[in-house]
């Protein structure tokens, strides 16, 4: 499909450096927030190997604090804003059309001056709150704000991705939509549905509640709203690795995307069943009927069938490329796969950290499985295989290569790059069986176990071992920590530049687009969207509406 | 790609396809069915329950274990920061315990180790979940949901004796966290156990004991506080005694809540009531804590040692947490 003969065409590499600059902007802010909650992680690391470092830190007043910060810009700052960044870029580059500029610098605007206003309220100690933030416990307005911010200056993003793909099928009637378009549009529309959850909560509630101009909140309903939105995040961070896996990794290992049709339906699939499923967090939760549970229970393994489609269809892609190098055997040809290369190893071990994320994740989402080990440190456990390690490395192993394509500077020490991804994976996966296994020991989430009563030392003497893996795995993740930034701010600093654009975005190869039926009925995506908001008033109105109704509204309170 | 790998890929993609979703719903039937069959100790929930009706409720104003007519344990438990009340419970092997739980403050967790009891404690919500113990033994209950700086001190102990064991401490009164049989709730109170009837006297309180299981988790164990959040004993509680005798009381029976000063820092927080407790313990962690930490030499020379005696005359008389702010203020204490 010929795509470069479109109305507002750009060829000359040099015309996209707005884009560049802004792009680059959303995904440098995003890192630098990462390397600061990354740098605590090791804390949190320790505190789980019974090592109470956090005295040293005068800087922060409690583990509690440190968690916060870690949590909020890790998951939530730095995710949302390399999504920003690239899902914005890369349709730009694929329609080779171009975005408002304006506009995504005042998006960006608007969610650093929420980060700012949120930083500065967790950095005071006014808002120990956690990422999750439940009520009555009561961070400052300034929190909660400048997390509203942040995602309206998402959902701005989003806006303008859309209208991107409008202007483009306008401008190319009856054409299907390229893939990274499809996949990127997707996404947005995804996030667009399911942040309403966090919207309502945070606008409507917290943040008159934390001013003063409402006396109370009701904490199950407010619970219930975050989860709406809680759960589907993680699908927000997870779709653009997958964009990477699906339309990048294809043509980085030499092969092709082995079906284009199943990869739309997978993201078809995601956008349907992403939200409906948030009541799986809020399996011990007593103000949720546990019929509904059980129903959001199976819309939960409907959202996994997607996520086995991936697992085929990547593979199957990257087999084809080995074999093409002369792989042969059943399993012997992943010796031919580019493991010299620091992006595609990155993103290959975050794929094989996920197989594990997403085992986990399917006890988590069974109704009596998860009683076991909800709120134990089980669950950091698993989202650190999986929004640590199977998103977060393959976002690394992304700016390996869109970095230098971005900056026009030569990647600092491709050596020092696969060391990072090797060292992150190991240092991940050590991590995530300590606290596993902590997780089924007992051992609670979220709690500065270095800093007991003397009384109750020794409450978790049983997990000994695993919480000697724990801290083992804190320390090789600092290594990783080290490694990664030193490439990233060694290639932004670096003086050698490389061509433009000599560095190229791996799009995948166009022939393989089926303008079949079912490629065109999963391009309507205006309707998949109106269905997935359907899905989500049956599973969550009956529930959300008795909750309105029934509102049992609480003072804030600070206990930290 | 050529066609014939296509079609194998197609080929096993379907199979993988079919494979997964069959997977899956394998995994749904099981879940069904152990939902049906053994699916009694997931989470109920129990209808509304402010914080501020807790109090009405017997099952939560007399919390503790009772034996129900049935033979079954009704155990209430009342979850605040930083602590369950009671914090140590006792109950026979083979007891089929029923466990209500609602939250004064924050959200708690509710989580028995090696069992499948696990409740998130909302307050507003009032929760159940049954629980067979079949193996005696020492059980920790943690609070497993973030609640605060003191959040992974909130620890208690349910311990699961042999019956003729648990029967011996229940007519000699000693087994820990049971229900007053007097106030038992509706519906058990002619067959509540312990079979002695009503509950004798109770041995001489150790102040420091209670200190520990219920004060130690904000005040810290030396009394220190914790800056910021909670504010120190250690050389304040006298200047309380001298400010009015009855003051400590109040706060103690009644629970504080709003902006205060303690050598020079400040403090906007909330302290709970601890009512549940007996006016013994209450007046022996009194008498623990004005001698503690040196506190001792600041005492004045009028100074009477509580009793228990005096916390039975200051109940009833319905204080709220900033009603006692306000008795605070009035007294002159910053």
């Amino acid at each position: 499909m010929a795509v470069g003969s479109i109305g507002t065409t750009v060829r000359a590499a040099v015309a996209w450096r707005p884009e560049k600059r802004v792009t680059g902007a959303f995904l440098i802010t995003g890192l630098i927030a990462l390397l600061v909650g990354a740098l605590l992680g090791p804390f949190q690391a320790m505190n789980y190997g019974d090592v109470n470092l956090y005295r040293y830190l005068p800087f922060l007043k409690s583990y509690y604090q440190g968690l916060t910060l870690h949590g909020v810009l890790n998951a939530l700052v730095f995710t949302t804003f390399f999504n920003c960044g690239v899902l914005i870029y890369f349709p730009a580059r694929e329609l080779e059309t171009r975005p408002s500029i304006a506009w995504l610098w005042a998006s960006y605007g608007v969610m650093v001056f929420g980060l700012v206003l949120s930083g500065i309220a967790i950095w005071s100690n006014s808002s120990t709150v956690m990422y999750t933030f439940y009520p009555p416990l009561q961070g400052s307005w300034g929190f909660y704000t400048g997390l509203a911010l942040v995602v309206v200056g998402s959902l701005m993003v989003a806006f303008e991705v859309v209208r991107l793909r409008a202007r483009w099928r306008r401008d190319n009637p009856g054409k299907v939509t390229p893939i990274v378009t499809f996949m990127s549009t997707a996404t947005m529309l995804m996030w667009v549905l399911a942040s309403l959850g966090i919207v309502v909560e945070v606008v409507v509630f917290l943040i008159p509640w934390s001013a003063g101009w409402i006396s109370g909140v009701d904490p199950q309903l407010a619970r219930t709203l975050f989860w709406f939105t809680g759960h589907p995040i993680v699908y927000f961070w997870l779709l653009p690795a997958y964009v990477s896996w699906y339309a990048f990794i294809p043509k980085q290992v030499g092969g092709e995307l082995s079906s284009d049709t199943l990869a739309r339906m997978a993201f078809v699939m995601f956008m349907v069943f992403s939200t409906p499923v948030g009541f799986h967090h809020q399996f011990t939760d007593p103000g949720i009927p546990g019929g509904w549970k059980l129903v959001q229970n199976i819309l939960t393994f409907f959202v996994v069938i997607p996520s086995l489609l991936t697992a085929f269809t990547v593979t199957s892609s990257m087999e084809l490329g080995a074999r093409r190098k002369g792989g042969r055997g059943v399993l012997r040809w992943i010796g031919k796969l580019p493991w010299g290369d620091a992006s595609f190893t990155a993103q290959a071990l975050a794929m094989l950290s996920f197989i594990f994320g997403g085992a986990g994740g399917i006890v988590l989402a069974s109704f009596n499985l998860n009683v076991l080990v909800h709120n134990t440190a089980f669950i950091p456990g698993h989202f650190h295989i999986t929004v640590g390690t199977a998103v977060t490395l393959t976002f690394f192993g992304m700016t390996f290569w869109l970095i230098p394509h971005l900056t026009g500077k030569r990647l600092f020490s491709p050596r020092l790059a696969l060391w990072s991804a090797w060292t992150w994976f190991v240092g991940m996966m050590l991590f995530a069986v300590g606290m596993h296994w902590q997780g089924l020991l007992g051992v609670p989430r979220r709690a500065w176990i270095s800093n007991m009563l003397p009384s109750l030392q020794g409450t978790y003497a049983s997990a000994a071992v695993p919480q000697a893996i724990t801290m083992v795995s804190g320390m090789i993740l600092f290594l990783a920590v080290i490694f990664y930034f030193t490439v990233l701010f060694g290639t932004l600093f670096s003086s050698r530049r490389i061509e433009e654009d000599s560095v190229a975005i791996p799009f995948p190869e166009y022939g393989g687009v089926h303008q079949d039926r079912a490629t065109r009925a999963l391009d309507r995506l205006g309707l998949w969207f109106a269905v997935a908001a359907a899905v989500v008033c049956v599973a969550y109105l009956p529930t959300l509406l008795h909750m309105l109704t029934n509102q049992v509204g609480l003072p804030g309170l600070r206990l930290w | 790609m050529d066609e014939s790998q296509h079609e194998v890929i197609a080929r096993w993609e379907r199979r993988w396809v079919v494979f997964g979703a069959v997977m899956l719903l394998c995994f749904l039937a099981l879940i069904v069915f152990v939902l049906a069959t053994e699916g009694a100790h997931i989470v109920h929930g129990g209808g509304r329950l402010t914080p501020a009706e807790i109090s009405q409720v017997p099952l939560f104003s007399n919390p503790g274990a009772t034996r129900l007519s049935t033979g079954e344990f009704q155990v209430g438990i009342v979850a605040q920061a930083f602590s369950f009340n009671p914090s140590a419970i006792d109950l026979p092997v083979g007891a089929h315990a029923r466990f209500y739980l609602t939250s004064k403050d924050v959200l708690h967790g509710f989580m028995i180790e090696k069992t499948n009891v696990n409740v998130e404690v909302i307050p507003g919500e009032l929760a159940y979940a049954d629980y067979v113990f079949t193996r005696p033994g020492s059980y920790h209950v943690v609070c497993n949901e973030y609640c605060g700086i003191n959040h992974q001190d909130m620890i208690g102990v349910i311990n699961v004796l042999p019956v003729a064991q648990y029967r011996q401490k229940a007519a000699a009164g000693t087994a820990a966290g049971q229900a007053a049989p007097l106030q038992a709730v509706p519906g058990g109170a002619e067959a509540a156990a312990p079979p002695a009837g009503a509950r004798p006297a109770a041995p001489a309180a150790d102040g420091s004991k209670v200190y520990a299981a219920s004060c130690a988790s904000c005040h810290g164990p030396d009394g220190q506080g914790h800056p910021g959040a909670f504010p120190p004993l250690a050389g304040h509680a006298p200047a309380l005694y001298r400010a009015g005798r009855g003051y400590p009381i109040d706060v103690v029976l009644y629970g504080l809540h709003g902006k205060i000063s303690v050598q020079g820092k400040s403090y906007d927080n909330v302290m709970p009531g601890w009512a549940q407790l007996s006016d013994a313990d209450l007046a022996a962690v009194a008498n623990s804590i004005m001698h503690a930490w040196g506190n001792d030499s600041s005492l004045p020379s009028d100074y009477r040692p509580y009793t228990a005696q005096d916390f039975a005359s200051a109940r009833g008389r319905g204080l709220s947490a900033a009603d006692v702010h306000a008795e605070r203020a009035r007294l002159g204490l910053p």
